[in-house]
């Protein structure tokens, strides 16, 4: 008889039916028009989750580095400062070496001018970038450098009264000071003085940083030498010229003596001074790295951050058509639903 | 043909129609029940050449067949996809970083951002934290995942207990259709009331039915198991009230014979029961060991060595929570229990720099013995093992011989997937039932509109009827007049 045959409740229901998915489609639709993405990402992506949790990981570990390498360049900063103030310190004083005739008259004024300068050149030594010594080494929570007066001036003039057979003290002061020859003060100078600038001694008399220069990880693959030891060849140069020229007597030493003096600190100051510039371009080399290291991991991080937006991103333009569909679409289905509610026979019979 | 023969044509004619009338408006009542069939008036001429009417219900053995069986399916999936997004809350959006493997990233980070700078004490502080959030984030996932599995577990039970309900209801129901049919009563009410138990016991388990003789119906679950068979079978099931790692859940048994867990000979194939043992018995295990590797890895990573003598390796940074040994192969509920050494820990009496020293077991597990600032061994070295490949349980699922951090990033990946899976799963399925019960409904279901315009026709038809009587009854009328 009837060729197709329908249920009033299929026929009311049918478009019923549709009006939860499409809300859910709705709520799906405004989430990803208000953040751009994905409304659910893990059920979206499926088995491609991990890309995005190994992208995160990737950018959080490159932020971190990205992080760290600001650190690092305060560091290097400070120790570049450092250096170059001591590199000013030292020339001066050269200067001085150089300028002045070594006289019993302008000794004085030398020793007061090489204290000084070992003082500033220790405290220079000493610096800090705020958490840690920067010349320590990889033991860089203890000052580098120890004070003169309370360590290293005992052994100093133990080792000066040893040598030439004084027994009062201080050693510097007494009247046999005057009659070291030349060769006797060059003899000593050489050996029992430079042994005093040597290991052990040196790290006895002078110094608690340890010889392991700080190494940091500036990107994924690359690490770089951030610091340079206050046992560096240079910086003993430079502690040996102040010292023997501050602490050694030189205003009671005979003229040949003084000049023995004065010609090794000489030496020792320009070797000290080029050492130190060497330094300071070592340094220089790393700064350069951090820098590209950290540009090249930033252009990184972008790319992450695009793959991010790729992965998880929504095309707004997209999803806002898509949401005015489905708008249009839930009130077709209202309507539609009460004019199919309102269709009833009984209204004509 | 005599006026007494016209006169009972026309008077069994009115029975007739009234009949018709009453299965009319008995459709007209079950018109918005979704478990009624439309009742079909048969007109059914009797030997001596008058009519009855017989109600039948439309039927389609065959649809419901198909809707029963939508129905087992997709239950299975809802059961099993309600149960997944309890465990993807563990995860969350990858943008928060709430997952194990986000919270692993931070950690690495963090330790990296250490080991860069051994000497700041703020960097350990942050680490140490990065490493609690790590074990807390461990600990609520194996929260969340025994809790999953404790609501499968209970909604087993109550399923088991409204199978075995149903069981007794359709027990009554079978005698009502099987002395109906002995009787030749009408039997499209009690066959309707039949069906409606059927569809509601697909939803607690897939089932298959077979009709002998008297319409007498026996039950069996999908995997062939007997459920019902004159009378019900016992369905059992013990809840087990509290769930770690190391609890199996109890199986079902329909007629003593196990239908759920790895012991089943004769496993559910589909029905919400079977959606929630497979997510109690299977993928909330899995789960749980792929955590309780990544807990087992950290701990063995952050081991620590006797530098003195040859102690035995004893647990670092991360410990099993109880005491100080190195798990070897997979121990089930450690990520229930994995905590932050106490050694490392300020609030409790502990330093942060234990991480870049050595010694939180005793001095002669101490690496930095010179006790300098920016050592950095230690750190590279837990670091690297951090970032070097591991070994993993094959029950895990995810591989072994990869690092810690793509195994946590896979774990994701593998419970998003079957998420996603079992999601579209459930929404064909869905769509599939939706139209298996529109089907069916158009098959059996009552159409309003027809059944008023088939009440006009009957209300003419007796209009008709009434008017022939009445004539016949004024033709007997003028003739008794002329006797008269």
């Amino acid at each position: 008889m009837q060729s197709s045959y329908i249920s009033t409740l299929s026929w009311t229901s049918a478009s019923l039916n549709a009006i939860p998915r499409i809300q859910t489609e709705i709520t799906k639709a405004t989430t990803e028009v208000s953040t751009g993405r994905l409304a659910d990402v893990g059920l979206t992506l499926g088995v491609r989750t991990s890309h995005s949790v190994d992208l995160r990981t990737e950018k959080n570990s490159l932020q971190g580095l990205v992080d760290g390498n600001s650190l690092i360049d305060a560091m290097t900063t400070r120790t570049q400062s450092a250096l170059s103030a001591m590199t000013t310190t030292s020339n001066a004083f050269l200067e001085n070496l150089l300028s002045g005739q070594a006289t019993a008259g302008t000794a004085p004024q030398l020793e007061t001018e090489a204290r000084a300068a070992l003082s500033s050149f220790s405290s220079a030594l000493n610096s800090t970038d705020g958490t840690r010594y920067v010349f320590g080494g990889v033991n860089s929570s203890v000052e580098p450098m120890k004070d003169y007066e309370t360590t290293a001036s005992a052994a100093v003039d133990a080792a000066f009264a040893a040598k030439f057979g004084i027994t009062t003290t201080p050693p510097q002061s007494d009247p046999k000071v005057a009659e070291i020859t030349a060769t006797q003060m060059q003899d000593f100078l050489d050996n029992e003085f430079a042994d005093l600038f040597s290991d052990p001694a040196w790290g006895t008399n002078w110094s608690n940083a340890s010889d392991e220069a700080i190494t940091k990880q500036i990107s994924p693959t690359e690490r770089a030498t951030v610091s340079v030891s206050a046992n560096d060849q240079a910086m003993r140069k430079l502690t040996m010229a102040f010292t023997m020229v501050g602490y050694l007597g030189v205003q009671n030493l005979n003229s040949n003596a003084l000049q023995a003096v004065m010609d090794t600190a000489r030496t020792a100051v320009t070797e000290g001074v080029t050492g130190m510039t060497a330094a300071a371009a070592s340094i220089g080399v790393t700064q350069t790295r951090v820098k590209a290291a950290t540009t090249q991991m930033q252009g990184t991080l972008d790319v992450v951050n695009s793959r991010i937006s790729t992965l998880e991103g929504v095309d707004t333009a997209e999803a806002k058509t898509r949401l005015d569909a489905l708008t249009n679409q839930l009130s077709m289905s209202y309507s539609t639903t009460s004019t199919l509610m309102s269709l009833s026979i009984l209204n004509y019979a | 043909m005599s006026l007494t023969t016209a006169f009972s044509t026309a008077s069994s004619s009115l029975l007739n129609t009234a009949a018709q009338l009453s299965a009319s408006s008995r459709n007209i009542d079950g018109a918005s029940n979704t478990s009624y069939s439309r009742k079909i008036s048969v007109t059914v001429t009797n030997a001596d050449g008058s009519t009855r009417i017989n109600v039948v219900r439309a039927s389609d053995l065959a649809l419901f067949n198909r809707m029963k069986d939508a129905t087992s399916t997709s239950a299975k999936q809802t059961a099993l996809l309600a149960g997944l997004t309890t465990l993807q809350t563990t995860v969350g959006d990858v943008d928060n970083e709430t997952s194990v493997a986000g919270k692993l990233g931070a950690f690495n980070t963090a330790l990296a951002s250490y080991t860069n700078s051994p000497d700041d004490p703020i960097l350990a502080q942050a680490a140490v934290t990065a490493a609690q959030d790590l074990a807390t984030s461990l600990n609520t996932a194996s929260n969340v995942v025994q809790g999953a599995r404790k609501d499968a577990d209970a909604a087993i039970a109550t399923s088991v207990s409204d199978v075995n309900d149903l069981l007794k209801q359709f027990e009554t129901a079978n005698n009502a259709v099987v002395s109906a049919t002995v009787k030749g009563d009408d039997l499209s009410d009690v066959l309707d009331a039949r069906d409606a138990i059927l569809s509601k016991l697909s939803e607690e388990m897939g089932i298959s039915t077979v009709t002998r003789g008297n319409n007498d119906m026996v039950i069996y679950t999908d995997s062939g198991v007997t459920m019902f068979d004159k009378s019900p079978r016992k369905v059992s099931f013990e809840a087990s009230t509290v769930y770690d790692g190391t609890v199996t859940g109890n199986a079902v048994f329909v007629d003593g014979v196990a239908v759920t867990g790895a012991s089943a000979t004769m496993p559910l194939k589909s029905g919400s029961i079977a959606g929630n043992a497979e997510l109690r018995d299977t993928v909330a295990v899995t789960y749980q060991n792929q955590l309780d590797e990544i807990a087992r890895t950290l701990i063995s990573d952050f081991a620590e060595k006797d530098q003195v003598s040859t102690g035995a390796d004893k647990s670092g940074l991360f410990t099993n929570g109880t005491d100080s040994t190195i798990p070897s192969t997979l121990t089930k509920g450690l990520a229930a229990q994995i905590s932050i050494n106490s050694a490392a820990v300020v609030s409790e009496g502990g330093s942060a720099l234990t991480l870049r020293d050595g010694g939180m077991n005793g001095s002669n597990y101490t690496y930095n013995t010179a006790g300098t600032a920016s050592y950095t061994a230690r750190l590279t070295g837990v670091s690297s093992a951090l970032s070097g490949t591991a070994t993993f349980d094959s029950s895990t699922q995810l591989g072994t011989g990869i690092s810690l951090a793509t195994f946590a990033s896979g774990s994701v990946s593998w419970l998003e997937g079957l998420r996603s899976s079992t999601s579209t799963a459930a929404d064909t399925q869905k769509t599939f039932l939706s139209q298996a019960s529109t089907s069916l409904s158009n098959a059996t279901g009552v159409n309003t509109d027809q059944e008023y315009a088939k009440q006009l026709e009957l209300e003419h038809s007796y209009q008709a009827s009434s008017k022939l009587i009445s004539i016949i009854g004024s033709m007997y009328d003028s003739l008794f007049a002329m006797i008269k």
